[in-house]
């Protein structure tokens, strides 16, 4: 069996780059039952050795305030990986040491991975690595996971400790204040009693004391749980009094008092620090007049990357598709088979990928951003905005590519930490009006509002769309998420640092085969459901009676040329209308006309709303059909916009509009929602109340407006 | 091992560059134990470095690292000026 060796460490310890170091490209995504975030594992080759490495979830400490804290220290504890690495930023051992400590006293001896160890030397710092890890009992290797220097070493170190008897050693212990000792090792005395508990009984006292939820309410499954916790409520009280603060005060001083003590022995500030270049760059980018500039600046060169230089490949995939498309028709005989695939299949697959520049090229920047430091930042900068709906500040990123389109900016919402701002975010990122939701606006303003076309449009995309972001954020605020505590905002500034090429790249491309496998097959089954439900039940009697009185048309001689083609022009777009009507989704559409009737809307309105799902823009090309105008119509058609002028007036434009900016996104879109929620009841929520935000909007401004008499 | 109330003030009333230093942490146990473990323990040296453009969050130094919370966090924060050092001295005296 091969060695199995976790790799940990606080967030910005480099951790990721180390582990990219370590397994190159045999990276993918492990599957360990019961661990609900995906961890990333990949294989290291050591002479003829091969080993697994896992690499787990940055975290500050070993207690459960977040998912990915809980999931850490699980995987240790219940796997129990041969060798946990410690990875740690040699130029913060303080802060970085206390992971070390906790993973001691639960009696897991890791090794040390001192990483970023040029930048020691470059700031003037001397570290006595034997003294360190003589008073840690622990292995230490410095490393460069930015050149791959100790990186093999570090490997060897951990194979070697891997291939001893680790043991469970339950000897270490920092010293905690007398009072508190003697509550520790009562309660540990308690816990030995229980035979059942897999834990270190001093660590499992330790966290009792430090109230950690998870181990709460694991205790309170065993026999004995409820009397050990109304031990430890006692002796927390008791404490409290004598030591005038909570006992976790003291464990942690504790801890820091260790650290301290054997940073002192061992680090040398060898010359004086000087102003730091981090700090220098930070005094403009979070400076208080430039921040904002520089912020927008950045977010309009993201924003433009993604999309409008996403633009031209996805032409291409278009293109390609559209190719591939032709050569099915042609190179089939007719029938159902060659539908399927030439409209069905391939379209499909080019619907998916069509979507990979998009996702490809916002990654990157925010690999970049979150790399060089500048996330931080920016939320720092924007926490105070997006705080008052209850939002945290990286929840600005997907906001604003949500202009773009939901699928890249759902995905971005993994750059938050905790699981309600995850949440939030995603519930409300579909609100933002993606940029397929355009040709409908401009279709309708410039049809019923054509002095005003470009505000109308603007007031949709833009003011309506990030209105309702912030409506709803406030809403939630203040109903679903009221009782919910706050997840504290503290959050680590890192110094600014050079991303490396390699981890952007790989970044990249797990994002994309995340989309590909999760997303892809999913959107594709839709597709091609959604493709089938447009062109079928077929109507041969209705095309052929058409057809039939085209063939009439074409024999009228009493008539010019032009006046002959116009009347035959005219019947095939009827055709094409009576054809669609009948399919399965012009008949939901008929059905759910008792639905769109309030806000002023007919069954052809709910048959473009419905195909809509497909992709929003869709939307112009069902209404060109329905109202017969021909299929290649686009939002600028005249005669398109003549129809639109007959069948709307501007009240029941402007609520239609008011309905495709909030009812569901499309399918993809929906799906990615559905994928990264990983949960049931908040994807059918999601469904649910945009479809019940939209038609309340719609309908109150219908009705509303009629009573005013507009 | 009475903090001196006098001398204690929140954290989020000081101004940037002052330093300070950690007496007692309040606030809710998430919020609590996030600040403890990322090092804001009593008798840590702080100082504010900045405030964010909207006055809020605040950047703070401390074991050589830049740390951000929220205004409101910071008020759960107790510190005191090191010049008066009387809390520095309870709280090393209550943890040995």
């Amino acid at each position: 069996m091969s060695l199995k060796i976790a790799l940990t460490g606080n967030p910005n310890s480099g951790k990721t780059s180390l582990f990219n170091r370590l397994t190159g490209a045999t990276q993918k995504v492990g599957n360990w039952g019961g661990v609900t975030v995906e961890l990333k594992e990949g294989t290291a080759r050591i002479g003829k050795d091969q080993v697994t490495i896992i690499d787990l979830p940055g975290t500050y400490s070993l207690c459960t305030c977040s998912m990915d804290e809980q999931v850490a220290r699980n995987f240790i504890v219940d796997e129990k990986p041969d060798v946990v690495v410690d990875v740690i930023d040699a130029t913060n051992l303080e802060r970085h040491l206390y992971l070390a400590v906790q993973l001691l006293e639960l009696g897991v001896r890791p090794v040390l991975a001192l990483n970023m160890w040029d930048e020691v030397k470059s700031k003037g710092l001397d570290i006595d690595i034997n003294l360190l890890s003589k008073l840690l009992g622990l292995t230490i290797v410095p490393t460069n996971a930015r050149s791959g220097e100790g990186v093999h070493e570090l490997l060897a170190a951990a194979v070697r400790q891997g291939g001893e008897k680790r043991g469970v050693s339950t000897d270490f212990a920092v010293r905690l204040p007398d009072e508190l000792e003697t509550a520790v090792v009562q309660l540990k005395a308690e816990i030995d009693k229980s035979a059942e508990i897999k834990y270190n009984p001093r660590w499992l006292a330790l966290q009792l004391f430090e109230q950690d939820r998870q181990i709460e309410s694991m205790v309170k499954e065993l026999p004995q749980g409820n009397q050990l916790l109304v031990l430890r409520d006692n002796l927390i009280q008791s404490l409290s009094k004598k030591l005038g603060d909570l006992p976790e005060t003291f464990i942690a001083e504790s801890r820091y008092g260790f650290i301290t003590g054997a940073v002192k022995e061992t680090v040398k500030q060898t010359r004086p620090n000087r102003v730091e270049i981090s700090d220098q760059i930070d005094t403009v980018l979070t400076h208080r007049f430039w921040a904002y500039p520089i912020f927008i600046l950045f977010m309009w060169l993201l924003f433009q990357a993604t999309f409008k230089l996403g633009e031209y490949p996805m032409q291409w995939i278009e293109s390609l598709f559209g190719w591939l498309q032709s050569i099915a028709s042609t190179s089939l005989p007719e029938g159902v088979l060659r539908d399927l695939i030439s409209d069905g299949i391939i379209a499909g697959v080019g619907g998916v990928i069509v979507f990979l520049p998009n996702i490809l090229i916002l990654f990157l920047g925010i690999s970049i951003m979150e790399d060089t430091g500048y996330m931080a930042r920016a939320a720092f900068i924007t926490d105070k905005l997006m705080h008052r709906i209850g939002l945290h500040g990286k929840s600005f990123i997907p906001m604003i590519m949500g202009l773009g389109c939901s699928v890249p900016a759902i995905m971005a919402a993994r750059t938050l930490e905790s699981k309600k701002d995850r949440i939030k975010t995603i519930l409300l990122t579909p609100l933002v009006s993606c940029s397929a939701r355009l040709p409908v606006f401009v279709l309708f303003a410039g049809a019923l509002f054509p002095q005003h076309a470009a505000n109308v449009v603007f007031l949709f995309q833009v003011v309506f769309g990030f209105g309702a972001f912030i409506l709803m954020g406030f809403v939630f605020k203040h109903t679903l998420f009221q009782k919910e505590e706050d997840y504290p905002f503290v959050m680590e500034l890192p110094p600014y640092r050079m991303p490396t090429f390699q981890s952007i790249l790989i970044h990249m491309w797990q994002k994309a085969e995340h989309y590909m496998k999760k997303m892809g097959g999913v959107v594709l089954v839709f597709s091609v459901i959604l493709w089938w439900m447009s062109a079928y039940p077929k109507a041969p009697e209705i095309e052929s009676q058409f057809d039939q009185r085209i063939e009439t048309a074409r024999l009228v001689h009493n008539v010019s040329d032009d006046e002959r083609n116009e009347q035959i022009k005219k019947l095939a777009s009827q055709k094409h209308a009576a054809v669609m009507e009948q399919t399965y989704i012009g008949r939901i559409g008929r059905f759910i006309e008792p639905v769109v009737k309030p806000f002023g809307s007919d069954w052809r309105g709910a048959v473009s709303l419905v195909t809509g799902f497909v992709a929003k823009e869709v939307v112009v090309g069902s209404m060109g059909v329905l109202y017969a105008v021909g299929d290649e119509v686009d939002e600028q058609s005249d005669g398109l916009r003549e129809v639109i002028q007959e069948h709307f007036t501007p009240l029941s434009a402007f609520s239609f509009m008011l309905f495709v900016l909030l009812y569901i996104p499309c399918v993809v879109a929906l799906i990615t929602v559905i994928r990264e929620l990983k949960n049931w009841k908040w994807s059918l929520f999601s469904v649910g109340y945009q479809l019940l935000l939209a038609w309340t909007a719609a309908t109150l401004v219908y009705q509303v407006g009629k009573l005013a008499g507009l | 091992m009475i903090l001196n109330k006098k001398k204690t003030g929140r954290l989020s009333s000081y101004n940037e560059g002052k330093l300070l230093v950690v007496c007692r942490i309040e606030g809710n146990a998430f919020f609590k134990r996030r600040a403890l473990e990322m090092g804001l323990i009593p008798g840590q040296k702080i100082s504010i470095v900045k405030r964010a453009p909207l006055k809020d969050p605040l950047e703070l130094k401390l074991k050589n690292c830049h740390i951000a919370l929220r205004v409101s966090e910071a008020e759960k924060i107790l510190v005191m000026p090191i010049n008066d050092g009387s809390c520095e001295f309870e709280a090393e005296g209550a943890s040995r």
